[in-house]
């Protein structure tokens, strides 16, 4: 079942060659068990970052995160994560790789019936180098997917597919977590996918970046709502 | 699905004046290597035996020095009579086969745990690293004082010798694994040994091959030092035989012998490196 995720004025530090970097400062979000939550950011932002203290790859220098009623200071095996890139293990088929991670899944998909969901049924035999770079990243979803995660982590995930085939796994995920079966941390730069896909959408902004501000999709005029998305980025509508 | 006219896919017109302009390649002058396929390989020793046979011919040595091809093939034959020729090998395989496979076992176990962890690397990397420092012939006289003559301080001295290259490569293959595959790892729920099984091994495994290439031919020559020093079996006993003895076609022979049984392994390692690497998207040279 879905867990609430809640960021309680986290912040991180790198350590620089010129001393300390700061990238994230005072972040605080609440996302409900179940929600859909789209971060919406420049590129170098630290939305990756964020994510990454989400899923306890990496530990945060201020403030505290929790999953449910638990902090996070290690992986969490209630949360799955897409990366950014693929990330499949190349020694593993691709139907392996889907099923290396469904094991204990109570009820687990099996690897051809969720790679048929991604659009990719005949490659289940195929090694990850025999792939191109989009559907590898199909496979990453899918790998996610059957985990049946209470948590899903998505760092991008749509970045590397064609227009076509990101609307196509757009409408997949939507339809896969319409139950509510799952909390969604969804990073982005892509407005449109934003506005399409999430129940809210969450701007990062600075350096150090911070929640700069919060729209709620339900109710909202699409349209205007992207215009003043957009315009918090200093971006003019292209009419 | 928008259908291409059947005109630009045939590519009418196009493909026919294209023809007409190409012109025949002149011919190139090329030795015929990719034709011969696997015989390729024996080229070379084809032409070891022929400057061996021209040598004998010109009797740059006597013939009890440099015997010809022929005769090391009848010494083989006469070894085989009297029951020596067989015994001889195997002892030296089995010397070989256990010694290699215990110091390769010991190398996987320690490189990973060298290589996985920094604190285990700060307590045996140093010393491990002093001790491969030491020729490691130069253990021989303490193994005969501790472990006597017989086979123990020999396979010892072969377990040593595979020891390091397993050990080296592993640990440096460890260290070059994509820490984002690790990551991957970790986000789903593997620690401690699933992780290494599913993700650590498999990555290092090229690194570990080459490693298991390298240790066998070292564990050949430690087989033959220990075998050269005190052994009443086996190809080194052989060769001190022959050496004594002044018989050079048996001295050939047992080199010959070590040639081929090292490759032979080595192409054994190599096949089943093939079949496991099968995934990996490597340069594999041009054809
Ligand atoms: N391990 C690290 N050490 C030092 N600096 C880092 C580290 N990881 C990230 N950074 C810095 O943090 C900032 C944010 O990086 P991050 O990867 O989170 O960006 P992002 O918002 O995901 O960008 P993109 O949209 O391009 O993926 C960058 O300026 C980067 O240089
Ligand atoms: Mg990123």
């Amino acid at each position: 079942m879905a867990e609430a995720v809640s960021i309680r004025g986290v912040g991180r530090v790198f350590a620089g060659r010129e001393g300390p970097v700061p990238v994230l400062q005072g972040i605080e979000l609440e996302a409900g068990a179940g929600e859909f939550v789209a971060v919406l950011g420049a590129s170098g932002c630290g939305k990756s970052t964020l994510l990454r203290l989400v899923a306890g790859l990496d530990s945060p220098t201020a403030g505290e995160i929790r999953i449910g009623s638990r902090t996070v200071t290690d992986c969490d095996p209630r949360c799955a994560v897409v990366f950014q890139e693929p990330r499949l293990l190349p020694w593993r088929t691709v139907a392996q790789n889907v099923a290396l991670v469904a094991r204990g899944v109570p009820d687990a998909e099996t690897p051809a019936a969720i790679l048929n969901r991604v659009g990719l049924t005949g490659n289940e035999r195929s090694w990850p180098y025999q792939l191109s770079g989009g559907m590898a990243q199909r496979v990453a979803l899918a790998r996610a997917f059957v985990r049946k995660p209470a948590v899903l982590l998505l760092d991008e995930p749509f970045a590397a597919l064609d227009a076509f085939t990101r609307l196509q796994m757009g409408d997949l995920l939507r339809e896969t977590c319409r139950d509510r079966s799952r909390t969604v941390l969804l990073v982005t730069h892509d407005v449109d996918e934003a506005l399409r896909l999430a129940d809210r959408i969450v701007l990062l902004a600075g350096r150090p970046a911070a929640i700069s501000a919060e729209y709620a999709t339900a109710g909202h005029d699409p349209i205007r709502l992207r215009a003043e998305i957009l315009g918090r980025f200093g971006l003019k509508e292209v009419a | 699905m928008v259908s291409m006219d059947p005109a630009i896919e045939r590519g009418v017109g196009g493909i026919e004046s294209g023809q007409a302009l190409a012109r025949p390649a002149p011919p190139r002058l090329r030795l015929p290597l990719g034709s011969l396929g696997a015989l390729r390989a024996l080229l070379l020793p084809l032409l070891i035996l022929a400057l061996w046979q021209l040598a004998v011919n010109r009797e740059f040595y006597s013939r009890g020095q440099l015997p010809p091809p022929l005769d090391v093939i009848a010494a083989g034959q006469e070894l085989q009579s009297i029951g020596l020729l067989v015994p001889n090998v195997l002892a030296s395989v089995q010397r070989v086969a256990i010694g290699w496979s215990a110091g390769a076992a010991a190398a996987i176990v320690i490189g990973l745990a060298v290589g996985f962890s920094r604190p285990v690397e700060g307590l045996l990397g140093p010393t491990l690293n002093a001790f491969r420092a030491v020729p490691s012939l130069a253990w021989v006289p303490l193994f005969v004082l501790w472990l006597g003559i017989g086979d123990a301080p020999k396979l010892t001295l072969i377990a040593l010798g595979a020891f390091f290259p397993v050990y080296t490569n592993l640990v440096s293959g460890v260290r070059q694994i994509d820490r984002r595959l690790i990551e991957v790892g970790r986000a789903y729920g593997l620690r401690g040994w699933g992780l290494t099984r599913e993700i650590l091994l498999p990555a290092a495994f090229p690194s570990l091959a080459t490693g298991l290439r390298l240790g066998l031919a070292q564990a050949w020559l430690f087989l033959v030092a220990a075998e050269l020093i005190g052994a009443n079996r086996g190809l080194g006993f052989l060769l001190v035989d022959g050496q004594n003895s002044g018989r050079a076609d048996i001295i050939l022979l047992s080199i010959v012998l070590l040639a081929l049984l090292g490759k032979g392994t080595d192409f054994l390692l190599a096949r089943g490196e093939r079949r496991l690497l099968r995934w990996s998207d490597t340069f594999r040279g041009t054809a």
